[in-house]
């Protein structure tokens, strides 16, 4: 695929709700190039094409040079909000229609009276039984009736569907009746997509399984078309590298498996600014990090550890209430484990009933945005208190191509300051001071459940607003090292760059470690492990390049929670079974404080992740050319309960290794960076900014 | 039965807990009340969190049956997780004041853990083990943090309804030191290891609590030391003055009044009724049970603690859904039953299925209040959800035992139809069917909405569900049903129909819906749970929700009540 050393430039592309980000990376001139263009809701794949002509038009540049094109797109994630995908029918085991509807029976606010669930992708007369059953140990207990499928067929006719989704118990152990199925209906209807939930997903628990198969069945026509028409634009226009895309877990994926699997899609930006902090973090030497993506709409939160992401086997799309959990569709795909809050630049500030001040969830967003972007919004927000405080300059957010109004800030603000009886400024701090609480403690929350000490972790931070709010964030957690990297601004787009390809494959098999099978355990590794040779080959990873990280979901027999135990290979012989046990013990100990001494131990999932070596990474990524340092301006900074005069630079002006310390405000393009007093920093060769709080931040602002 | 004993929110000052030096100090401001507000729940939740991480009780980590509240000094309830059972956040407070009554406030020091399960001052049962710890703060008690937990075994004969003194529910234990000072107690631990069938989890799940009690303790002391211990004070004060005045006066918007209800449940062979009637006088709601059915010799006597926190539940979510929970909310709800009724049981009644009767509460708390509310109450659920428990061998001569919840259909509401198949009042996970298969023989025939079920109106109740289950194995299985609502359906509200009973049935034979029996080989269980009430006269229900409910079956035209004369289009 590659072309030689020509064509070894390299475009990475994040499509997020407001805009489409480019990076074309050249490593002949250790060059980063990168440009943001509006996104193109009704056709994606215009804004990106526009993106990339201006990037490589910025770069005197040919897409003929270009070996890969890897993107992260939420499209796939906005189809089902916005219920665009495809009309789905889903066959499912004779008397289990309902469990796509009913899920799990559980309320997610306990005093609403009135709550919703999202609407199931597959009305409840789209879902058809059909008279066949498998028992837990893959056991034929009712052979598929083929009578029982043509009634199915002949709805499925009728009613125009398009995909349909092939769901029956326990195919995890036993998949020939769903392969039968989709056999049957392919054979009956050549254009029908058909997705079949033991490939999808072979793993144990019927509600999340159903749920991400019908998912899948339900956007994969949408995502095939936009790949398509992506593929035609971009070899209309000489590109003949390879197309990859960025998955839910952080990988590279190429067309032929995200066609097939698009659901693993979802999500895939945001996993890509994770991606491309844990290599930044590891390239550091810091392997204990949170990642801290504060946007115009949300924060996004991540831990990552010994230099790789929290890592979750299912989360949720489309909640009805945003940030509630058990309000959306779970989706059971291996993916980055962040948190998303309603906390960003245009977090709208307000007093609640209580007479208390709460900020956001909700947004202005772009439009009508918030009252300093002067386009209509008046509402008070995150964005306006922080132009007040001066960590803003309103004649350069965004580089100066949007310039802010300050006395639409504090008027609106002033709204606030009314109620909450103080001076602007102080209600001003008040927004600063909740938001930030806010993500401190949704910070904290997640990192209990993980079982891990934010204080022994460093902040590193991205997204537009995020280099603003960093250090209140870090002096609430106790963190006391927060780092800016280059390109904060676009991290999404280079995470695409320094992804991996990576594929993970599971295999559900409930086996007592007592009296464990060791062959029929290698037979199903060895399955996996043939698959996961096959996709990396169909990538283009050579053999010698493969990684294979093998795994086992095990658990206390009569648990129904299960950790997740990497093991070097899949144990051959009862001395390796023994290890196993004991690696078990000693992963459960880390886990949860412990172990259960005489409890007998199952394994219930193997699992595998087929991945290509890591890109490398490009010496600098800074993208700005030094110029030559310019004397600072001053401005008044307001910090908790005062007004400090304080020095402002530009980021350009800066260079390696230079140390300064606050207060001071570093202004750049893509965002600014506050410096509390107290701070010391210092910028390292990538071009990274490295702050160290005071080792007692002032946590109420005085 | 004129004795009353009248309940709180448990035995505490109802003034707001600051000294008089505090009051006088200006209030917190709105901006740094909100920080330390939303502080001090995501305490709460951390610790829950951390509760969930470590215990062994699969009730625990997979139904997340608990819940974590913290205290002032005096014992207000000052916030509770969001992951909490409805239940254990109403309990708290009153074993809180048992905690404080037995051991007062000067007499607690760092590292003393006080645990107990005793019905009467607990949750209602002996299934859960409540502890609460002292937080300390340079040496001043600042807080309190405390639990509640559903545990893996606590002794006694298989889980039933079907007791007949609480001395065959196993092992009761009285407030007592599970640890002074941080030092364990020896006795305490060789009581609970010497009584229990799994003594190591039960320990184990006891410093899970213990652990989560850390965590809380370090999270509080480090909020009271950025704020400074006058501060905390006053905070503490601030966000229970604003609660209570929030929940009062939403009490204020409703009709003063004596609003009465009668239900009847199941009983064991003859109908118990429930009486309640619920007095609004300004901004305070009283209820009172007298007329309630005398206490049974079945586990299904509901001990004062649990009747509270049933009740106040419903109100909540009528009056204050959206506020955060406290003592304050609590404060102006007074809860009263008859000594020796159904609702307030002298020891030693059985108490083991206390739920089976408490979860009747909420619903005629609704229906009570429906003439003063009817744009906020909902019709009567299906509640109780059936439960079984299955005890037994499976073909490779393992034991197993499981607890199965089969939920059914929410009340219908003034807005909407109810959901089908939920949990409420209560608020547990279902287990998947292909996990439950693969722990034991238990094989299922169907899972499915059952259509029809809910109760016709201009709202429709939710569905039930209709399960079938088939005994696979070689060997017979206990089998122990702890039902209610097979004699009526749960009703209906201003002329909305009532859903259908909940129905068991073991080989084609009803099953008593309390009962403990054999489920033979190849045995058939089938379960039809009930179905919400509707709400608003079924010829007033609009005609494209009637073609909906037809086009997916939810309702098939054998229904002689489908929708009555459709009347109109919905959102005119």
């Amino acid at each position: 695929m590659i072309r030689g050393l020509k064509a070894a430039m390299r475009l990475g592309v994040d499509i997020g709700g407001t805009f489409t980000d480019v990076v074309l990376l050249d490593p002949r001139t250790r060059r980063l190039v990168s440009g943001k263009v509006l996104t193109t809701p009704d056709d994606p794949v215009r804004g990106v094409l526009n993106g990339v002509d201006e990037v490589m038009g910025a770069a005197r540049a040919s897409l003929e040079d270009v070996a890969d094109l890897i993107h992260g797109t939420t499209l796939a994630t906005n189809a089902i909000i916005e219920r665009k995908g495809a009309r789905t029918a889903l066959l499912t085991t004779e008397g289990f229609r309902d469990i796509l509807e009913t899920g799990r029976e559980l309320r997610y606010d306990l005093y609403s009276l009135s709550l919703e669930y999202p609407t199931p992708l597959v009305p409840r007369r789209f879902r058809l039984g059909i008279r066949e059953r498998v028992d837990a140990e893959g056991t034929i207990v009712i052979p598929l009736d083929p009578d029982s499928l043509t009634p199915a067929m002949d709805a499925i006719a009728a009613a125009g569907i398009e995909s349909v989704a092939v769901c029956f118990l326990h195919s995890y152990a036993n998949p020939t009746h769903e392969q039968e199925a989709a056999r049957r209906l392919r054979e009956r209807f050549p254009k029908l997509w058909v997705s079949w939930s033991a490939e999808i997903l072979p793993q144990i628990g019927e509600y999340p399984r159903v749920s991400t198969t019908v998912a899948n069945a339900y956007v994969q026509p949408l995502m095939v078309g936009y790949l398509s028409r992506m593929e035609e634009g971009l070899s209309g226009r000489g590109f003949g590298g390879r197309l990859a895309l960025i998955a839910s877990n952080g990988g590279t994926i190429g067309v032929p498996e995200a066609v097939k699997v698009p659901i693993s899609l979802v999500d895939s930006g945001p996993a890509a600014g994770v991606t491309a902090t844990a290599r930044l973090g590891r390239v550091m030497g810091t392997s204990d990090l949170l990642a801290f993506d504060m946007g115009g709409t949300t924060a996004k939160l991540c831990l990552i550890r010994n230099g790789l992401p929290g890592w979750t086997a299912e989360f949720e799309v489309a909640r009805l209430e945003r940030f509630q959990r058990g309000s959306g569709l779970p989706l059971a795909i291996p993916s980055v484990d962040l948190i998303e809050i309603g906390a960003g630049g245009g977090s709208i500030a307000r007093l609640d009933h209580l007479g208390l001040l709460q900020v956001g969830p909700d947004s202005a967003g772009a439009a009508p945005g918030p009252a300093c972007y002067g386009i209509g919004g008046d509402q008070p927000t995150v964005t306006d208190a922080d132009l007040l405080l001066g960590f803003l300059n309103p004649a350069y957010f965004c580089g100066g191509t949007l310039p802010l109004d300050t006395d639409r800030a504090r008027k609106a603000i002033g709204l606030l300051a009314e109620g909450l009886k103080r001076p602007v400024e102080r209600a001003a701090w008040a927004v600063f001071d909740t938001v930030a609480e806010s993500m401190a403690n949704a910070a904290l929350v997640h990192a209990s459940e993980k079982g891990v000490d934010v204080r022994r972790t460093r902040l590193l931070v991205f997204g537009g607003a995020g280099p603003v709010h960093a250090w209140a964030v870090a002096s609430r957690l106790g963190i006391r090292e927060v780092i800016v990297p280059a390109s904060a601004g676009v991290l999404s787009a280079l995470g695409c760059l320094l992804a991996q390809t990576r594929f993970d494959l599971m295999q559900t098999l409930v086996a007592d470690l007592d009296r464990l099978d060791v062959a029929k355990l290698r037979a199903v590794a060895h399955g996996l492990g043939t698959r996961g040779r096959a996709l990396l080959d169909q990538a283009g990873v050579p053999a010698r390049a493969r990684r294979l990280r093998w795994s086992l979901d095990m658990k206390y027999a009569g648990q129904r929670y299960q950790v997740n135990v990497p093991v070097r290979a899949i144990p051959a012989s009862a001395a390796a079974v023994r290890a196993l046990r004991r690696r078990f013990g000693q992963v459960y100990r880390e886990r949860y404080g412990r172990e259960i001494a005489g409890m007998p131990i199952e394994i219930v999932t193997c699992r595998l992740v087929a991945a290509g070596p890591e890109p490398r990474i490009p010496v600098s990524l800074d993208n700005h050319s030094a110029v030559p340092s310019a004397l600072p301006t001053v401005r008044p900074v307001w910090f908790g309960g005062r007004a400090i005069r304080t020095p402002v630079l530009r980021r350009e002006s800066l260079g390696p290794g230079v140390r300064f310390s606050g207060p001071l405000i570093i202004e750049e393009a893509g965002g600014t960076v506050v410096v509390p007093p107290g701070a010391t920093g210092r910028l390292d060769r990538q071009g990274s900014i490295h702050l160290t709080l005071a080792a007692r931040a002032s946590r109420r602002g005085g | 039965m004129t004795e009353r004993a009248p309940l709180g929110p448990g035995r505490v000052p109802s003034q707001p807990a600051i000294g008089a030096a505090e009051l006088s100090r200006p209030a917190m401001s709105a901006a740094d009340l909100e920080v330390a507000w939303s502080r001090i729940l995501s305490i709460a939740d951390e610790a829950a969190a951390a509760l969930v991480r470590t215990a062994y009780s699969i009730t625990i980590r997979e139904s997340k049956d608990l819940a974590v509240v913290l205290f002032d000094p005096v014992g207000n309830a000052l916030a509770e997780s969001a992951i909490a059972s409805p239940s254990f956040i109403g309990t708290l407070p009153r074993t809180m004041g048992a905690f404080l009554e037995w051991c007062p406030a000067p007499r607690w020091q760092p590292g003393d853990l006080l645990i107990t399960n005793d019905p009467w001052l607990g949750t209602g049962h002996l299934q859960d083990i409540s502890m609460a710890a002292p937080i300390f703060h340079e040496g001043r008690l600042v807080a309190f943090v405390a639990m509640a937990a559903h545990g893996p075994d606590i002794g006694g004969a298989l889980y039933s309804a079907v007791t007949r003194e609480i001395f065959e529910e196993g092992l009761k234990i009285p407030i007592c030191r599970y640890a002074t000072a941080g030092e364990r107690d020896p006795i305490v631990r060789e009581f609970l290891w010497n009584n229990v069938r799994v003594p190591e989890k039960v320990i184990g799940d006891l410093e899970a609590m213990a652990a989560s009690c850390r965590i809380a303790e370090r999270r509080v002391q480090q909020l009271v030391g950025e704020l400074g211990v006058e501060d905390f004070g006053v905070f503490t004060g601030e966000i229970l003055g604003r609660s209570e005045r929030a929940m009062r006066e939403a009490i204020r918007g409703v009709a003063n009044g004596r609003y009465t209800h009668r239900v009847w449940m199941d009983g064991f062979g003859s109908p118990l009724e429930i009486r309640i009637a619920v007095s609004v006088t300004g901004d305070s709601v009283v209820v009172d049970y007298a007329g309630t059915a005398p206490q049974q010799p079945l586990g299904i006597n509901v001990p004062l603690t649990y009747t509270y926190a049933h009740t106040a539940y419903p109100l909540k979510c009528l009056f204050q859904p959206g506020l955060p929970n406290n003592q304050g909310t609590f404060r102006p709800i007074r809860v009263t039953a008859p000594e020796g009724c159904l609702l307030n049981p002298r020891h030693p009644a059985p108490v083991s299925a206390r739920h089976v009767t408490g979860h009747f509460l909420s619903g005629a708390v609704l229906l009570a209040l429906a003439p003063a509310l009817p744009d906020r109450v909902i019709a009567e659920s299906g509640a109780p959800r059936p439960q079984f428990v299955f005890s037994g061998q499976d073909a490779r001569g393992r034991r197993f035992t499981e607890h199965i919840f089969f939920v059914s259909g929410l009340g219908a509401r003034p807005t909407k139809d109810g959901l089908h198949s939920i949990c409420y009042p209560t608020n547990t996970t279902c287990t998947p069917v292909e996990i439950i298969e693969a722990l034991t023989p238990l094989r299922f025939e169907r899972k499915e909405i059952l259509p029809d079920s809910g109760g016709s109106g201009r709202f429709r109740g939710g569905n039930g569900q209709r399960v079938v289950v088939v005994n696979s194995g070689p060997t017979p299985i206990r089998l122990s049903v702890l039902a209610d609502m097979t004699q009526r359906g749960p009703k209906g509200i201003f002329g909305g129909r009532p859903g259908t009973p909940t129905r068991i049935r073991l080989n084609r034979r009803n099953v008593p819906s309390k009962v403990v029996t054999d489920f033979p080989p190849r045995g058939r269980l089938e379960v039809e749970t009930s179905g919400g009430g509707g709400y608003g006269k079924a010829s007033q229900r609009a005609v494209d929700l009637i073609e909906a409910n037809v086009r997916d079956g939810h309702v098939t035209r054998k229904d002689p009540i489908a929708g009555g004369r459709p009347a109109r289009r919905s959102g005119r």
